[in-house]
């Protein structure tokens, strides 16, 4: 029997990109899981999320409710987001029918429940580290190793379902069309650091396993600067003031995650220059530089008999609804 | 510097000296009793932060056992130790990072025998790499306390640490760990606000955990503790510092206590002087002044005789004195008017006699006509009537002179040449060998004719007495002098010595045997009086020549009524 209503809960942690606002998880669902399977909210059909509510169930979480607007088959949607450190278990206890989430821990924890299914969405995001002179890049990383990087990097170091990022297909420098003179000698920091978002754990991970590899030498990939201590530490800066220190672009690295669909320098350095002009236009001449390191992504943990997970056209994940239950009967 | 200052002077001295001693001795007891307390505090807080750095390491070392004891039941841990199962993998790198915050720890870490890190706590993606002198190190410190620097994303991060072995699968496992060395636990080895404890790490100045040492702040002692980096081991200091402290607040407090005292007594001192002033030098002043101002010629009567302290005993000593002294100024001046009176006399009987010289001399060579030639009697008389007249009317007018006792010169317009004649005439009737000279026309003078004749008479008959031989001569010269008159009366005499010269005119001063010394002297006054002056050239044995020069037709200026006074020497009269 087709369940009445479905409570899916994500765990978008980190709302990603250098100082990007926080996108509208709820809607990107709809438009990754769902559109597939029905119409888009505010179609005049039989689709879902005809109307939105948004409520608070408690202080630290929001929903968003999705309604079919007329007579169908489809059960109510809502989704609850969970707030950044709130446990994803918990939800899961509290009777989730899907839980969108990063964290292995409660990957496990659904896995030792027994009648969950898990299966790796798309990924989302591709982190890697951007260095504000590509000397640095090229002295600091080895392409003979690059690839042992990403793929020790795609294992259980990083909080999420990650893989090895693919480089980039387009390098940047005169290729993105440049024609900005150069921004002038850089201004370093005293303690060369490897900096990333404070609230992104992922970037946390990333730029602290870089810390760790950088004293090692070649074997990592990560090879020991030329005038040794680049990398030395790693700084986690507050998500309201990364946007400014990319820009003021004084410190060594910076590990920043950018939208999967970006493959190449010109395309990051277009995301980048919305939040840190003078380091785009870097990026863009080849005086900065980036590389892709791993592509992270979330799980789908979803309760058994409660939504069907099924295979889009291009074998992406598609959830399939139940039967519709009426307005209202929404818990 | 006045009594008053003197007074003054002496009491903020005799107040304030004591008082510095006082507080000098304070100063110097409070200092070494608070250094001595100081020296106890030190040692007592020595023994504390080793008794704590002690307790807080066994701690460690407890809460490292007991991890240690139930890792082996961790199903899991084992599965990835022994077994090296990729599944669980991500356990293993997690495991330290839970059992860190279980324990309650810092830092936590395993490692594998050969020193490879397996998992840390507060490094989760340091896995993997080689760090063997850390577990090697801390082993060898045993129970003993030991510092430990252990890596962090942030850098490094010191920690009191402790390790503990784990043998799982067969397999041997280092656990060690600690807790954070930082501000927070070196507070709780402070004590109080003056004393306080800091980390100083051997080379650069920046791993002080605590800020270097400032200028306030004093070492009072260091605890030395091994520390473990990678680089090997080397020796940390736990350094007890003093800032400040209560020492120095104490002295400032003295300090300020003593500038308050001392400045009570200062202003103690200052009223007890003005009012000793009051009591003492006002009225040893006003009696300074009172003598000051004591008059000889009238009554002697001097403030504060009623009092009866020593200011009054020494104002009556003072007035006694006073009028003891104003008795003997009478007693001068009675003297010094019979001196004048006897001067006057003397005078009077001198003007008389060279009044009555020529009367004499007359009437002596009348009554040898008389005897000799009586038919010349009558032409002689009449030749020699007119000295008699003029003797006579010089007499008389003498007499009025003097009947007035201070006569007033009479100004005439006079021909001093028949004035020098009569005084020549006069001397030679007596058969001095006196002679007159006229040189061209002096001009006639604006004086008293009875004034000039004294001097001239008084010059002639000195220059006569002078002469020592028959051959001897007196010659009275008249002539103008710059459109004034000379007149000169020269000798062939003995002259004057120059002692003789300069007290020739001196009163009562004579070379004479029978001389009353008050012909030059009454040359000296009257020439004065008439307005010439006196110029005298003399050498002995050849002579003398006085010469009397008049301005012409200069008025008579009035004669000088000196009053005569007393003197009473400075140094017999007191200080004001």
């Amino acid at each position: 029997v087709a369940p009445e209503s479905l409570l899916i809960v994500i765990d978008d942690r980190v709302s990603h990109g250098p100082g990007i606002a926080r996108l509208d998880a709820g809607r990107r669902l709809f438009d990754d899981l769902v559109a597939g399977d029905a119409a888009p909210p505010g179609c005049s059909d039989d689709g879902l999320a005809a109307e939105k509510i948004t409520w608070r169930r408690d202080s630290s979480s929001a929903m968003e409710r999705y309604a079919p607007s007329g007579a169908g088959e489809r059960p109510v949607v809502t989704v609850h987001e969970l707030e950044p450190g709130a446990d994803p278990r918990d939800a899961i206890d509290r009777g989730a029918d899907l839980v969108i989430t990063a964290d292995p821990s409660a990957v496990g924890y659904a896995r030792a429940l027994g009648d969950w299914l898990i299966a790796p969405l798309p990924p989302r995001w591709t982190y890697g580290v951007l260095f504000a002179d590509a000397g640095d890049a090229r002295a600091a990383m080895t392409n003979g190793g690059l690839g042992a990087l990403r793929a020790s990097l795609g294992g259980d170091i990083v909080p999420a379902a990650a893989q090895a990022a693919a480089p980039f297909t387009r390098d940047s420098g005169a290729s993105c069309g440049s024609s900005s003179s150069s921004a002038g000698d850089l201004r370093r920091p005293l303690v060369p650091r490897v900096v990333y978002r404070l609230d992104d754990p992922i970037a946390r991970a990333v730029a602290e396993r870089l810390v760790s590899l950088a004293t090692r030498g070649r074997e990592s990939g990560l090879a020991p600067a030329p005038d040794a201590g680049r990398l030395q530490i790693a700084a986690g800066i507050a998500a309201a003031a990364f946007g400014r220190t990319l820009a003021d672009r004084r410190d060594v690295a910076y590990v920043i995650a950018w939208p999967a669909h970006i493959r190449d320098a010109c395309a990051l350095a277009t995301y980048v220059a919305a939040e840190a002009p003078e380091l785009a236009d870097a990026l863009a001449r080849g005086e900065a530089a980036a590389i892709p390191l791993i592509a992270a992504a979330q799980w789908a943990a979803v309760r058994r008999g409660s939504v069907g997970l099924a295979r889009g056209p291009r074998g992406d994940p598609r959830l399939v609804l139940g039967a519709v239950a009426a307005p209202g009967s929404v818990p | 510097m006045s009594f008053r200052a003197r007074a003054l002077v002496a009491m903020l001295a005799a107040a304030i000296g004591p008082l510095a001693v006082f507080a000098a001795g304070v100063r110097g007891e409070v200092s070494d009793r608070l250094h001595a307390a100081h020296d106890r505090r030190v040692a007592a807080l020595t023994a504390l932060i080793e008794r704590d750095l002690a307790r807080e390491a066994g701690d460690v070392g407890r809460r490292l056992a007991s991890l240690a004891a139930v890792m082996p039941d961790d199903d899991r841990l084992r599965l990835a130790l022994a077994r090296g199962a990729a599944a669980d993998r991500r356990y293993l790198l997690d495991y330290a990072g839970r059992a860190m915050r279980l324990g309650g720890l810092d830092a936590l870490q395993l490692h594998d025998s050969a020193g490879r890190i397996l998992s840390s706590g507060q490094f989760r993606n340091d896995f993997d790499r080689l760090a063997p002198e850390l577990p090697a190190s801390i082993a060898a410190a045993e129970d003993s306390v030991v510092l430990a620097q252990f890596r962090t994303p942030e850098g490094q991060m010191l920690v009191l640490a402790r390790q503990t072995g784990v043998r799982i699968g067969g397999a041997s496992f280092a656990l060690m760990g600690g807790v954070r060395m930082d501000r927070r636990l070196l507070e709780r080895f402070s004590s109080g606000p003056d004393l306080f404890v800091t980390l100083s790490l051997p080379g650069d100045a920046a791993e002080h955990v605590e800020p270097p040492l400032g200028a306030a702040r004093r070492e009072a002692h260091r605890i030395e503790v091994p520390l473990v980096r990678a680089a090997g081991v080397t020796t940390a200091q736990l350094r007890l510092l003093q800032d400040g402290g209560e020492l120095p607040a104490v002295r400032r407090s003295v300090d300020r206590w003593f500038a308050a005292a001392a400045l009570l007594v200062s202003l103690g001192a200052l009223a007890l002087g003005l009012w000793l002033s009051a009591r003492l030098s006002r009225p040893l002043a006003e009696l300074a002044d009172a003598t000051g101002a004591m008059s000889l010629t009238g009554g002697v009567r001097i403030a504060g005789a009623e009092r009866d302290d020593e200011i009054g005993r020494l104002a009556r000593r003072l007035t006694s004195m006073g009028r003891r002294l104003y008795t003997s100024a009478e007693a001068l001046r009675d003297a010094e008017r019979r001196a004048t009176v006897g001067e006057m006399a003397r005078q009077v009987n001198h003007d008389i006699k060279n009044g009555l010289v020529p009367i004499r001399n007359v009437l002596r060579h009348l009554a040898e006509v008389q005897v000799r030639t009586p038919a010349d009697l009558a032409a002689v008389f009449g030749e020699r009537r007119h000295t008699l007249e003029a003797s006579v009317e010089y007499l008389d007018a003498l007499a009025r002179r003097y009947a007035r006792l201070a006569p007033r010169p009479t100004a005439a317009t006079v021909d001093p040449v028949a004035i020098a004649e009569e005084a020549v005439g006069a001397a030679h009737a007596g058969g001095a060998p006196v002679r007159c000279v006229r040189n061209g026309t002096p001009p006639r003078l604006h004086a008293d004719p009875l004034a000039l004749r004294r001097i001239l008479d008084n010059l002639v008959r000195n220059a006569v007495e002078s002469l020592t031989s028959a051959e001897g001569s007196v010659t009275v010269r008249i002539e103008p002098c710059d459109e004034s008159v000379r007149i000169s009366v020269a000798d062939t005499g003995r002259g004057m010595s120059d002692g003789d010269l300069a007290r020739a005119f001196d009163d009562f001063h004579t070379t004479k045997p029978n001389g009353t010394g008050l012909g030059l002297s009454v040359v000296r006054r009257l020439a004065s009086d008439i307005g010439a002056r006196l110029h005298v050239d003399s050498a002995p044995g050849r002579g003398t020549t006085i010469s009397l020069v008049f301005a012409e037709g200069k008025p008579v200026p009035t004669a000088l009524r000196r009053e005569r006074r007393f003197p009473i020497p400075d140094s017999r009269l007191p200080s004001p």
